[in-house]
């Protein structure tokens, strides 16, 4: 017994806390939010000190799927068929949440009942009296808090001793139609027979096909004991039954008004909701960029250089080589480094991220916004990938799975990368930082909304011409507040932080070295040429005069380095570092002298605008291809992508420079 | 859009007052006054902020989004109040079953209640 595999499946709505529970058993540290929606795949761990293995899985609302992602729950527990599926119930929304249960229970596999946010149930004033809940149901049901760690040892204690068991099939619907569907069962040939043979009364588009003759009359058996097709009619019974259910077990005291019905009263105002999301977004970038990254980048710049002073002259004492000490200087430490120094801004945003997501103002941006993304052929539920996406395009893109009409769900996909990510920030840092000292903040903001317009303007160029077709329809649950656990956001800050470290030390390090050496080096591989004379700066003179127009200069420098943002955008910040150290006359300063002293706050604006809307990185692209599920669409969208960012670049540094000529 | 609920006599002997039947076929309810008073029978979408109704059809076509509804609790006789509603003026954020759902105006037109309170 103790060798075998064994399989749990952990199940419930959306925003029940299933991955807050999962990284609980499993001490793992997958993203949570408090929104619906959050998880998109199914991930699995051990169950801590066991061989048990816990699957996590999307939300779902019933075993119908509705969106792509609610499929792959559906899907597992009828196919992988697990051991025991633990069932996580909001107990704060028990009535809705018992609909999915009454489904789960007719499946083949024993359940278990996490009796979730066990900690604000009694706030809400919710009285449930367990012990009969168990008994009617037929199954353990366990009380806890998954945010609070309460009750977690009693579950883990049901688990064990309710995995693999079997159980007692148990009817909720009247006499008459529990007969039908034991008519059905017996034609059943395959497991869960309770379960198929309800969704064959209800003609599940799945199994229509072999719908046979009796199986008709019970249809039409059912139906006209219903006086309703057969789907609302299972539905209208199943909630008949959880009525019942919850008249004998639960117990509301009624609410006079909660915390978040107060915080809506301002957050969701009809005068002040808009200014105040405008607010919010704005002072994330100006004080991410702005103000934090005054204070720090200097001191951080400072240090790196000191840093890679000594270090070159300490390699000089020891007798390195003049080439191997400008490999390891101005290649490893000034590639690398450049990146490094904008990790204080970067904590800021991820701080700020993991706050909108675990508080619950994300689904109120939805809401509240809707209404126009509508007229723009895009919902409401886009914007979770466009906020999440600020953080990093990967899983802003693979977050446009909960969106359930496909057109909106692919223009998602085509626009998220437009948002300004994580890795955009070095750039739009850096360029804001020295050409509008004084304004770092307002210009970094203003690319923000920059990119918003874009978006809206694509969407309906998108839905004009691509993406035609009815717009769908938006339903969501709108959660109550949550104070976030200061421990998760935590480690969910530190480990995107950390990531980003990570692929400075390894990514855009290798890439530092590569563009070091390409800058070093003529074609005949002869050390210590000029420049100019480089491989790197004849490869980028091929592709100059793309540049030209929105640079006002012919700069192979500031060419080779945009191409590189399909490695890492941050690589882009990275390769002017490298390239600056190596030429002469550049100091400390990227921009202070030489190579890129060219650059002005038109063609600055320009180049960061071009950074913006082009290609995204390799990983991006790749997460658009998986959710296109199509080399000839992703390269379409990124053919489109960069063509668009040329064009919008041209025009910046057109008017911009129209500005200083005149000024 | 407009052929479909929008006619009905405004016979307020259709809308029995508790009995929660508001005439027996939806088609029979919803006509365009401005606000619903106590009994009378509508869509939805015309539900004021701070009243309840309850649930007596859903009419939706797609037939996904049908689902979606009942799974959501949207059923015969499940009692609706209209919670918050979208600065914009849509969607709107309903209670149900003792939870909040958003969901649009639109959408809402083809759901027929009456209203209880
Ligand atoms: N107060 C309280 N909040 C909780 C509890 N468990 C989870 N939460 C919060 O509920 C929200 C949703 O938690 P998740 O774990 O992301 O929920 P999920 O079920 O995985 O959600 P999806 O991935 O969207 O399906 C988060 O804000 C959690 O912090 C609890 O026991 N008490």
């Amino acid at each position: 017994m103790i060798y075998e595999k064994k399989k749990i499946a952990l199940v419930g709505n959306q925003n029940s806390g299933k991955t807050t529970l999962f990284n609980l058993l499993t001490g793992m540290n997958q993203k949570i939010g408090n929104w619906p929606g959050v998880t998109i795949e199914r991930k699995s761990g051990k169950l801590k000190g066991t061989d048990i293995e816990i699957v996590d899985l999307p939300g779902i609302y019933s075993l119908s799927p509705y969106s792509s992602e609610e499929d792959v729950s559906r899907k597992f527990v009828l196919d992988e068929k697990p051991e025991l599926i633990v069932n996580i119930i909001d107990a704060t929304s028990i009535e809705r949440s018992l609909y999915l249960t009454t489904q789960l229970l007719e499946l083949d596999v024993n359940v278990v009942i996490a009796l979730n946010m066990a900690d604000i149930m009694e706030k809400k004033g919710v009285i449930i009296d367990i012990e009969k809940l168990s008994e009617k149901l037929g199954v353990n049901v366990v009380k806890i808090s998954a945010l609070k760690k309460d009750g977690i040892e009693n579950l883990i204690e049901s688990i064990k001793q309710n995995i693999g068991k079997s159980r007692e099939k148990h009817n909720i619907f009247d006499e008459d139609i529990e007969q039908q569907i034991q008519n059905v069962e017996k034609l059943v040939k395959i497991s869960n027979k309770r379960f198929v043979a309800i969704k064959m009364l209800e003609r599940d588009k799945e199994i229509a096909k072999s719908l046979s003759e009796p199986v008709f009359d019970a249809i039409a058996a059912v139906e006209i004991y219903f006086n309703t097709d057969a789907e609302e009619g299972f539905a209208n019974g199943r909630y008949a039954y959880i009525e019942k259910l919850k008249k004998q077990t639960v117990k509301i005291v009624a609410m006079k008004q909660t915390v978040t019905d107060k915080l809506d009263k301002i957050f969701l105002n009809k005068w002040a909701a808009l200014p105040i999301f405008a607010g919010i977004m704005f002072l994330i970038y100006y004080l991410s960029v702005g103000v934090v990254g005054s204070l720090t980048v200097d001191g951080v710049g400072e240090l790196i250089d000191m840093f890679s002073e000594w270090f070159g002259a300490t390699l000089g004492v020891w007798g390195a080589s003049e080439w191997a000490v400008s490999l390891v200087v101005d290649g490893i430490v000034g590639g690398v480094g450049a990146v490094l120094g904008f990790v204080p801004q970067l904590i800021i945003l991820f701080l700020f991220l993991a706050l909108l997501e675990t508080t619950g103002y994300m689904s109120r941006i939805a809401f509240l916004l809707d209404r126009i993304f509508k007229k723009f052929g895009l919902s409401g539920k886009s914007l979770i990938p466009f906020i999440v996406g600020s953080g990093c395009s990967v899983p802003g893109i693979m977050a446009s799975r909960t969106i359930e009409n496909q057109s909106e769900r692919q223009m998602t996909v085509v626009l998220t990368p437009f948002v300004p990510c994580g890795a955009k920030l070095p750039i739009i840092a850096l360029f804001a930082g020295y050409f509008f000292p004084a304004t770092s903040g307002l210009v970094s903001a203003s690319i923000y909304f920059f990119a918003i317009a874009i978006i809206l303007l694509v969407a309906i160029l998108l839905k004009k011409f691509i993406f035609k077709g009815e717009s769908a329809s938006f339903i969501s649950e709108l959660p109550d507040y949550k104070i976030p656990s200061p421990r998760y956001v935590f480690r969910d800050v530190a480990e995107k932080t950390g990531a980003f470290i990570a692929k400075a030390g390894t990514i855009i390090l290798f890439c530092s070295v590569v563009i070091w050496a390409l800058g070093s080096f003529d074609w005949s591989f002869e050390y210590g040429v000029p420049i100019e004379q480089s491989m790197l700066a004849s490869i980028g003179n091929a592709f100059a005069w793309l540049f030209y127009p929105m640079l006002g200069e012919w700069s192979w420098g500031a060419t080779v380095s945009a191409i590189q943002g399909l490695v890492a955008k941050e690589q882009v910040v990275s390769s002017m570092e490298v390239i600056a150290g190596l030429s002469e006359g550049a100091g400390g300063d990227i921009f202070a002298e030489g190579i890129f002293s060219f650059f002005t706050g038109a063609s600055a604006y320009a180049f960061m605008v071009f950074n913006l809307f082009s290609a995204p990185c390799f990983a991006a692209i790749g997460a658009m291809k998986r959710e296109f599920g199509s080399t000839k669409k992703t390269l379409l969208t990124v053919g489109f992508q960069t063509g668009l960012a040329f064009i919008l670049a041209y025009i910046v540094f057109g008017i911009g420079h129209l500005f200083e000529v005149i000024l | 859009m407009n052929n479909q609920g929008r006619h009905r006599g405004n016979q307020s002997g259709n809308c029995g007052n508790q009995s929660g039947n508001c005439g027996n076929q939806s088609r029979n309810c919803g006509n365009k006054r401005k606000m619903l008073l106590c009994g009378e029978c509508g869509n939805l979408s015309e539900l004021r902020k701070g009243q309840s109704a309850r649930v007596l059809a859903l009419r939706n076509e797609n037939e996904a989004l049908r689902r979606r509804l009942l799974d959501m609790g949207i059923t015969n006789g499940v009692e609706i109040s209209i919670k918050k509603i979208a600065p914009l003026g849509d969607p709107i954020d309903i209670k149900l079953r003792d939870y909040e759902l958003c969901i649009r105006k639109s959408d809402m037109k083809n759901i027929d209640i009456e209203v209880i309170k």
